[in-house]
């Protein structure tokens, strides 16, 4: 027995050991390719990042056909879908997606979240709780059958639905259905949502922001197969284009707006609204009212009976949103976007202005250009603002924001800068991911993280010092070097993202920011980032048709940079260790025994030393002359005759350029840098010299290619260094800058900064309107 | 309202660009020219301003005109209910120093300090307790840096972690 366990023991170290070896043989640098993380090239996605010779992709057209009851606040109707096969392979079944089954009782999204209630709670969380537990928000299914009408199998799984086939739907046959439905919305302003309404109790109205309301058939690619993980609130959507016919029905004096064009403009518009539409669509400067405020008003007061149907159509969308109020005041201009005219709506109610009157539809006009610019034309006939308080949140050509002001119509800085934040933000997703239509489900970085890089460069084109969340990479900071536990790469799938804003907005924006002014280059980023727009418009990208797009159009290798910043949870932390000083030694003995005496002088002395000056006033050798001989006086600082003549023979055997290199007085800088965070960036150095001029170095991160832990680099100089800067303009996310300095520095802490100021309790606003109030009393 | 602590599910409450993650984090700094413990703690605005009107009744409209005159008071009042630093199983007071709206206006720095703080002690024990917005959001996640002399941690807590300890060394 005993030999056994012996034996057992022997075995299990000799395996230990041998991994241990294993893991120490592989291949762990830094600048590793990333041929194992990404997936193989093939016919469908090229080496290059680009689609594929065969590349394809289903489509889904869809009839629609809802009413809206207000007093119930109940949407129902029918969906007819004909879904075209266009891959190679012959499916047996559909999967369709059935989002609102997230708001149904004991759905998975209630069931997976996690939660508690404690003893401290405010009245209004648990009114909250309620509201959310008890409300029953799921599709009800009445009928699905063939356009015959003849019923047809399928299962609902949660939040999808599985259509079988009766016969294989081979490449390029289509197959139609027809579902009716009903469905609960939400109160959004209760329960929170996407999609809903929010009601107003003073006149009893409400504003309807209606999305994810019908059927939607999921993904099929070579990718994923089916999409097939379930909707469970977090991870977004993942859909094919298609064409789309919508028709809704509403109370007369409703205005809806929609994702498409409106097709029976004579039938629910006034003639009067008409002409002013006319009018916005040839207005490029500004936006021109088509209901007014006072107009909205009136239309609040009273609810009509009967009802009116609004028929939209949209052609290669992914998806339909719309809304509708008889509380909208509606405003529109034209927009130029390369040969086409394109129109900006925003629809809101009175409680939006004045906000909303003077930024809403100027602020979509501004972030389609920009967008344009960044990424391709706008290729849609219009993109369209609505007021929907606390949330925001996007559908091709519409979407929803936030920002409404106070109720005497006040509004603060934030509430300002933060609407025209989201609605660049909601309409630049017409370009992620409703057109470059990635798979939501998977990757919220691949929409929310580009969308949120483009963003900033609109915000900045906005305004000067526009204030902008996301995007510089200081702001980054604080998340990155956080507890790592807390923190988990890009490259995570998006119902397991911690810290869900900063993870997959924050950080890859300020990635692609770090690489257009810091890696790439702004004219080599700008173009590979184009091309990746241009070859994925209209298709399903997946993030390595991103990596190497990026990589394939700029010719910079940037599998370090995708590794480091989208597959670990690393951070940036560069440490200016050590500076060394060194000059040629000239063997000059007339110059290097002065600066050898220099430095003894200017050395610090040992407090005996100090100390002995004053205490012992005279030695032996001071006092007695006769214990006195060469050694006592001799200066070995002094160069002799002999010295000199050395010197001149030595010179003579240099040939001349040897003789420049002695005379050259140059200073070599040996610096010494670590890489504590672990992540490998370039090396942003700015050196200040003694007389007085400064200067930029800038190492790529390659630098760190055989050694991503430790480096040296010597600088030959002209000048003197009087002192260096790592990082100097803030460009790396460095997250510690106490070890960027050379000499050494402490920054103080923003506590400190602050209490440094003097400060008084007033704000901004208060004390301008003190200032106003104090000079009208001079006045007086 | 008493409810006694249960576990159970429930939905969730979507919240979208406006405002993604709950989360808020508190430095702890020894400083030690002024032997002061200085704090500086970093709260989403809209979280500030819902948890002190559940609370308080007490709108805040933080850098409108509209501010409350007594804003200071009340976030400091909350504060110090739901943020508790013990030494020793001492609990210690902080006072207020100031607030800063950050420049991209979604966040509010509020700095406090303990003055006359002395570390005589080989080791001493600090409590943390931190529940901060966890009577208003669900998934408040509150993170802690702490950087006392040769000390450095970081806390996460959270509705089911809100009282951590740790032993600070001298040396």
């Amino acid at each position: 027995m005993k030999t056994y366990s012996q034996l057992y023991l022997f075995i299990s170290l000799f395996v230990f050991f041998s991994t241990l070896k294993g893991q120490d043989n592989l291949n762990n640098s830094d600048f590793k390719q990333l041929h194992e993380e990404l997936p193989t090239p093939n016919v469908y996605r090229a080496a290059s990042g680009a689609p594929g010779h065969e590349y394809y992709q289903q489509k889904a057209d869809y009839i629609i056909n809802v009413e809206l009851d207000e007093e119930s606040h109940i949407l129902s109707g029918e969906v007819s879908i004909t879904y075209t096969n266009f891959s190679p392979d012959v499916l047996s079944y559909l999967w369709v997606q059935l989002d609102q089954n997230v708001r149904a009782k004991n759905s998975h999204s209630q069931l997976t979240n996690t939660s508690s209630l404690d003893d401290n709670m405010t009245f209004n969380a648990i009114q909250r709780m309620h509201d959310e537990m008890n409300f029953d928000g799921g599709f009800k299914l009445e009928e699905v059958t063939d356009l015959n009408g003849k019923g047809i199998t399928y299962t609902v799984n949660e939040t999808m639905m599985r259509i079988d086939l009766s016969k294989g739907l081979k490449t390029g046959q289509s197959f139609s259905f027809r579902i009716k439905y009903f469905y609960n919305i939400n109160d959004r302003m209760k329960i929170g949502g996407r999609s809903g309404y929010e009601y107003f109790d003073t006149e009893e109205n409400s504003i309807y922001t209606i999305a994810q309301f019908f059927p939607r058939m999921a993904v099929y690619n070579e990718v994923e197969g089916w999409q097939n993980k379930q909707f469970l609130g977090r991870g977004e959507f993942a859909l094919p284009f298609g064409d789309y016919k919508v028709s809704i029905t509403v109370p007369s004096d409703h205005i809806v707006s929609a994702t498409g064009e409106l097709k029976n403009t004579g039938s629910v518009l006034t003639k009067n609204q008409i002409k002013r539409l006319d009018k916005a669509k040839k207005n490029y400067s500004e936006p021109v009212i088509i209901v007014t405020e006072d107009e909205a008003i009136e239309n609040e007061k009273n609810k009509d009976k009967t009802k009116k149907t609004w028929i939209f159509e949209a052609d290669n969308v992914r998806d339909f949103a719309w809304a509708s109020s008889r509380k909208f005041i509606w405003d529109a201009m034209a927009v130029n976007i390369g040969e086409r005219t394109v129109m900006a709506h925003s629809y809101y109610p009175k409680e939006g202005n004045p906000l909303w009157e003077q930024y809403s539809t100027r602020t979509v006009a501004h972030a389609l250009k920009i967008y344009s610019k960044f990424t391709i034309d706008y290729p849609y006939p219009q993109a369209t603002s609505i007021h929907a308080k606390r949330i925001g949140m996007e559908y091709p050509m519409i979407c929803f924001n936030f920002g409404r002001p106070e109720e005497d119509g006040t509004y603060s800085k934030r509430t300002k800068y933060r609407m025209i934040g989201v609605i660049i933000h909601e309409v630049g997703h017409n370009f992620f991911p409703m057109i470059i239509n990635s798979d939501e489900r998977q990757w919220t970085w691949m929409d929310e993280g580009l969308n949120s890089f483009v963003q900033y460069l609109a915000e900045q084109e906005f305004e000067r010092g526009f204030p902008s969340r996301r995007g510089p990479a200081e702001n980054i900071v604080e998340y990155m070097k956080g507890e790592k536990s807390n923190i988990v790469p890009i490259m995570t799938n998006s119902e397991s993202i911690l810290q869900f804003g900063n993870n997959s907005y924050g950080k890859p924006a300020t990635a692609l920011n770090i690489l257009r002014e810091t890696i790439i280059g702004r004219e080599l980023f700008d173009y590979a980032f184009k091309s990746y727009c241009e070859r994925w418009k209209f298709k399903h990208p997946s993030p390595a048709d991103f990596f190497r797009s990026m990589e394939d159009a700029s010719a910079v290798d940037l599998d370090w940079f995708w590794r480091g910043w989208f597959y670990t949870n690393d951070h940036v932390d560069i440490s200016l260790d050590q500076v060394k000083w060194f000059k040629v030694n000239t063997t000059n003995p007339e110059i290097e025994k002065s600066i050898s005496k220099n430095k003894k002088d200017n050395s610090e002395e040992y407090i005996s030393d100090t100390r002995n000056e004053i205490t012992i006033p005279n030695t032996v050798t001071e006092m007695d002359f006769n214990s006195v001989d060469f050694y006592t006086y001799y200066d070995p600082f002094s160069a002799s005759v002999l010295d000199i003549e050395d010197y001149n023979k030595y010179i003579e055997t240099l040939s001349s350029e040897e003789r420049g290199l002695l005379l050259s007085n140059k200073n070599y800088y040996e610096l010494e840098f670590s890489n504590l965070g672990g992540l490998v960036m370039p090396i942003i150095l700015e050196f200040e010299y003694t007389n007085g001029e400064n200067e930029e170095i800038r190492i790529p991160a390659e630098i760190w290619k055989k050694n991503s832990e430790k480096i040296s680099k010597v600088f030959i100089l002209d000048n003197e260094l009087k002192s260096i800067t790592l990082d100097p303009f803030l460009e790396t996310a460095d997250v510690n800058r106490n070890n960027n300095y050379w000499p050494p520095k402490i920054e103080a802490t923003r506590f400190q900064l602050y209490k440094q100021k003097t400060n008084n309790s007033e704000n901004l606003m208060q004390r301008n309107s003190r200032a106003k109030s104090k000079n009208i009393k001079n006045e007086d | 309202m008493k409810i006694s602590i249960l576990i159970f599910t429930m939905l969730f409450n979507f919240n979208l660009f406006a405002h993604d993650y709950h989360v808020s984090h508190t430095t702890l700094f020894y400083n030690s020219s002024s032997n002061s413990i200085e704090i500086t703690i970093k709260v989403a605005i809209e979280d500030l301003e819902i948890a002190i009107l559940e609370r308080e009744s007490q709108k805040l409209e933080i850098e409108t005109v509209n501010e409350s005159k007594i804003s200071n008071k009340l976030i400091s009042n909350y504060f110090n209910k739901h943020f508790n630093i013990m030494f020793n199983d001492v609990i210690y007071d902080y006072q207020w120093v100031g607030k800063e709206v950050s420049n991209n206006l979604h966040d509010v720095y509020l700095y406090f300090e303990i003055v006359d703080f002395h570390q005589n002690e080989e080791s001493i024990l600090l409590n943390l307790k931190n529940s901060i917005f966890m009577d208003i959001s669900f998934g408040q996640k509150n993170i802690v840096l702490i950087n006392i002399e040769k000390n450095h941690h970081n806390l996460i807590f959270t509705r089911d972690l809100k009282s951590q300890s740790i032993y600070l060394k001298k040396e």
